[in-house]
């Protein structure tokens, strides 16, 4: 069986800088991975390669084993991949409803009615139903996060990308989402990368956790496990920090 | 070999009016993200208060550009604080449509009061010439690139030494951050504006002491500013003298060895080229690259 | 659209069909400049409007029409209606050819480029002789053997201006309610986000490219021939593409009625002004596009809708929102 996303041997560079150095990585069928690493380790350009924003200078990008390295954001949208955006970016001057009706015309090829029938199934989904009418520019930013989701979902994905989806949500919220994103993989077998800062989310979410360290894979692993591996503490706080942890095992 | 070096002086002292034309019209857009199509009437502008002085006072055209200059910059920061800054947030074609509003309004006050004829600033040297072997250096062309390297030259050094120079750095690089440091956007905005337009009269004057000017001319430079600006690169100052250059010699020769009637269009083949190609300008890298609005 | 879109529509074309009948020659005339300028609003607003994209050399496709029209009908010696339909073709895919590089650029870089793009054709139109007549102009002949289609008259280029207006009317209303046109507002809100949920927003801006110039053609093929001798200096003038833009977006942009009410308020007005204030209406008409630009942005259409919502004028709204 192949894998529904591979990514092997990517490397992008701004300038001098590597963000990505030689990055592989394969994700099968159903997993929820979450995606963690200091500032700057890359992970914002691994969302954007994966999606088509950035064509990587080497390597290749596989979904379901169909070669899309530097295809255009729309043709790896239409093969199935979602994003949601760090910074939101709904259509402003559309209602919610017709927001995430794009979605669901755009991906899967539906029909303008078939589309807002749609919208409304998946509304229901993420809590948006009573603001349907509403524009995005009078809803706050919890419900703006949902907004993107909502679009992301409407497009039926194979692969879903949540870049900081929980960053500025009140805790309950929070865990909404959380068990949202759980029954999405459940129900319709989505495979969901999380990129997130939050990290209870992280443990509460994710099968697996993979820990980016300047643009390549440091471990990757059960999340309890990973979080406790040595050299992850070390990329998030230091050297020394990991040092005194390891001969202070309790402190 | 004369026709050729005769060509390219042409152009080079031709080029040096169209930087100064342009270099205003490039440090606006750079700094406060405005296209100000009304540029060319404040050329027309200056060339009417140099004529003017020059007609009833017999002012000495070099002087008369020092008042211009001054006339426009109070018109300017005026024009800036009261009316464009109240679109400075708007989409594209808003400021767009302002200045162009503007350009009409301004040019038809220009025919009402002085008619659509053609004027130039009459001086017994402008029209002679140096000769240099076979090629002629006209004195009043000549000036006019001294003064238009000068003004280049002064305004860098006005952005890169002086406070207010620096305050229009860093409201043309971010302005919300440079809000916070303290600094008065508007004010500074403001005076990006006067500074651009009293360029624009100074050029305005140099234009009418070589050559002639009228009214409906305003659209031929604010295009040529637009021009000079893309090849330059947004609000890089020797970028707009080495844009005003390039496209007086693009011109020089097209109308040398080709036709007088594709001078512009050979403008617009160079404007479009470099969009296609290198949209952030010709010359090295933008100065406010965050700005640039093209992928 | 709407029923109630629908009714005003019927009822405007039912008011414009009996007009002819009750107008004096001149003002027939000035009608059928009237419909010309909507027609025009209207196409500018598909590709500026709908798409975002601010065009400022739409006056290009109007151009090309109109010598479309005259070559063949003067060299080919082709009848009207299918040099119409051929220059309207042609337009499209010179939109498409010269979209390919431009449609890259945003923003000012757009409006530039485009404005460009119709200096440019002018240039090669003055530049052409032999086959546009140059600078000196192009008549289509309408008397004698080499005519190929009767001149229509002053009631006649009404009815085709019309009919123009008709056909790019209903493009707008197809185009606003398709998955096409969400499309095109998706791009117009943010090209990345709508990339990212699968529209093709290369295809789709050069689409709403060519359909703007195809329309745009059909009013310069309309006008050429009401014209008889056209120049490159008329039917390229910036002016018009600027009086397409400002109708549009006075009208309301992105609307399928704004640029139609903008074009009969603008151009009516103006009328007015030609006729009451001879000398200076050049700069009351000014005076208003940067009066109408700083109150009005959202155009006349949606303002008033908000109006009427909110039972309050809001005319300082924007200028709060846009001001520094």
């Amino acid at each position: 069986m192949t894998a529904r996303l591979t990514v092997s041997d990517v490397t992008c560079r701004f300038g001098g800088l590597r963000a990505l150095d030689g990055l592989s990585l394969t994700v099968e069928p159903g997993t929820i991975l979450g995606v963690i690493g200091p500032n700057g380790a890359g992970k914002s350009t691994f969302v954007n390669v994966v999606t088509g924003q950035i064509a990587p200078a080497s390597g290749r990008v596989a979904v379901d084993g169909r070669d899309l390295t530097g295809a255009h954001p729309s043709r790896l949208a239409r093969a199935g991949v979602a994003r949601t955006f760090q910074v939101v970016k709904p259509f402003r001057d559309l209602t919610v409803r017709q927001n995430v009706a794009c979605g669901a015309m755009f991906a899967t090829g539906a029909s303008v009615a078939r589309g807002l029938e749609e919208a409304d199934g998946v509304l229901g989904r993420v809590g948006l139903a009573a603001v349907a009418e509403a524009r995005p520019a009078t809803l706050p930013i919890g419900h703006l996060k949902r907004l993107e989701l909502g679009r992301a979902l409407a497009m039926r994905p194979r692969i879903l990308l949540l870049d900081e989806v929980m960053a500025g949500l009140r805790p309950d919220d929070v865990a909404a989402t959380v068990a949202l994103i759980r029954r999405l993989r459940d129900e319709d077998g989505t495979t969901v990368l999380v990129i997130e800062h939050n990290m209870a989310a992280i443990v509460a979410l994710s099968d697996e956790v993979l820990v980016l360290r300047e643009g390549a894979v440091l471990t990757r692993g059960a999340p309890g496990d990973v979080l406790d591996d040595d050299r992850v503490v070390e990329a998030y706080l230091g050297q020394r920090f990991a040092r005194r942890r390891r001969e202070n095992p309790d402190g | 070999m004369a026709e050729f070096l005769q060509a390219a002086v042409n152009g080079l002292l031709q080029g040096g009016i169209l930087a100064l034309v342009g270099l205003g019209f490039s440090l606006v857009w750079g700094v406060t993200n405005i296209v100000n199509i009304a540029h060319g009437a404040f050329v027309v502008a200056g060339a009417y208060v140099g004529w003017e002085l020059h007609d009833s006072l017999g002012l000495n055209p070099l002087l008369g550009m020092l008042v211009a200059a001054a006339v426009l910059f109070v018109v300017g920061y005026g024009l800036q604080r009261g009316l464009v800054n109240l679109v400075v947030n708007a989409p594209v074609w808003m400021t767009l449509l302002l200045t162009f509003g503007l350009q009409l309004l301004a040019v038809n006050v220009f025919v009402k009061v002085a008619t659509s004829d053609y004027r130039s600033i009459p001086t017994g040297w402008a029209a002679r010439s140096l000769a240099l072997g076979d090629v002629r250096v006209p004195y009043g062309r000549l000036v006019a690139l001294g003064v238009a390297v000068v003004c280049t030259a002064g305004l860098v050094v006005f952005v890169e030494r002086t406070r207010t120079g620096r305050a229009i750095r860093a409201a043309g690089m971010d302005r919300s951050t440079a809000r916070l440091m303290g600094i008065d956007v508007r004010h500074v905005y403001a005076v990006t504006f006067g500074l651009s337009a009293a360029l624009a009269g100074a050029a305005g004057v140099l234009v009418g002491m070589v050559g002639t000017f009228s009214p409906p001319d305003a659209a031929r430079y604010t295009l040529f500013s637009f021009v000079v600006s893309v090849l330059g690169g947004l609000g890089n100052m020797g970028g707009a003298l080495a844009g005003g250059l390039l496209l007086g010699l693009v011109q020089a020769f097209v109308g040398q060895y080709l036709a007088t009637t594709l001078v512009n269009a050979a403008a617009f083949a160079v404007l479009i080229a470099v969009l296609a190609v290198r949209p952030s300008g010709l010359l090295g890298r933008p100065f406010y690259e965050t700005r640039v609005e093209a992928r | 659209m709407t029923r109630a879109g629908a009714v005003v529509a019927a009822a405007a074309f039912a008011v414009l069909c009996l007009l002819p009948a009750g107008l004096a020659p001149g003002d027939v005339r000035t009608m059928t400049s009237v419909l010309l300028f909507a027609t025009l609003a209207s196409a500018w607003n598909i590709i500026g409007g709908f798409a975002g994209y601010a065009s400022f050399g739409n006056v290009a496709f109007f151009g090309l029409g109109g010598y479309s029209v005259a070559v063949l009908m003067t060299k080919a010696s082709w009848p009207f209606l299918p040099s119409v339909a051929v220059a309207a073709v042609l337009s499209a895919a010179f939109a498409a050819l010269v979209g390919l590089p431009v449609l890259r650029l945003r923003g000012h870089y757009f409006a530039i480029a485009t404005l460009g793009v119709a200096e440019g054709l002018r240039e090669v139109v003055v530049n052409l002789p032999r086959l546009t007549g140059g600078g000196a102009g192009i008549t289509i002949p309408t008397l004698g053997a080499r005519a190929t289609t009767h001149y229509p008259g002053t009631t006649g280029f009404y009815w085709y201006a019309l009919a123009v207006l008709v056909a790019a009317v209903a493009v707008s209303a197809a185009v606003s309610g398709s998955r096409f046109g969400y499309g095109l507002r998706a791009i117009q809100l943010d090209e990345a986000a709508a990339a990212s949920v699968g529209v093709r927003t290369t295809a789709a801006k050069l689409a709403a490219f060519a359909l703007s110039a195809a329309l745009t053609a059909l009013a310069g093929g309309v006008f050429a021939f009401q014209q008889v001798t056209i120049y490159p200096e008329r039917l390229f003038s910036v002016e018009i593409t600027v009086l397409m833009v400002v109708m549009a977006v006075l009208g309301g942009a992105a609307t399928v009625s704004g640029p139609v009410v903008g074009a009969f308020t603008l151009r009516l007005l103006d009328e007015y002004l030609r006729r009451h204030f001879l000398g200076t209406h050049l700069i009351v008409f000014g005076a208003i596009i940067v009066a109408a630009v700083v109150f009005l942005p959202q155009g006349v259409v949606r303002c008033s809708a908000d109006a009427w919502r909110e039972r309050r004028l809001g005319l300082l709204d924007t200028v709060r929102a846009y001001r520094l």
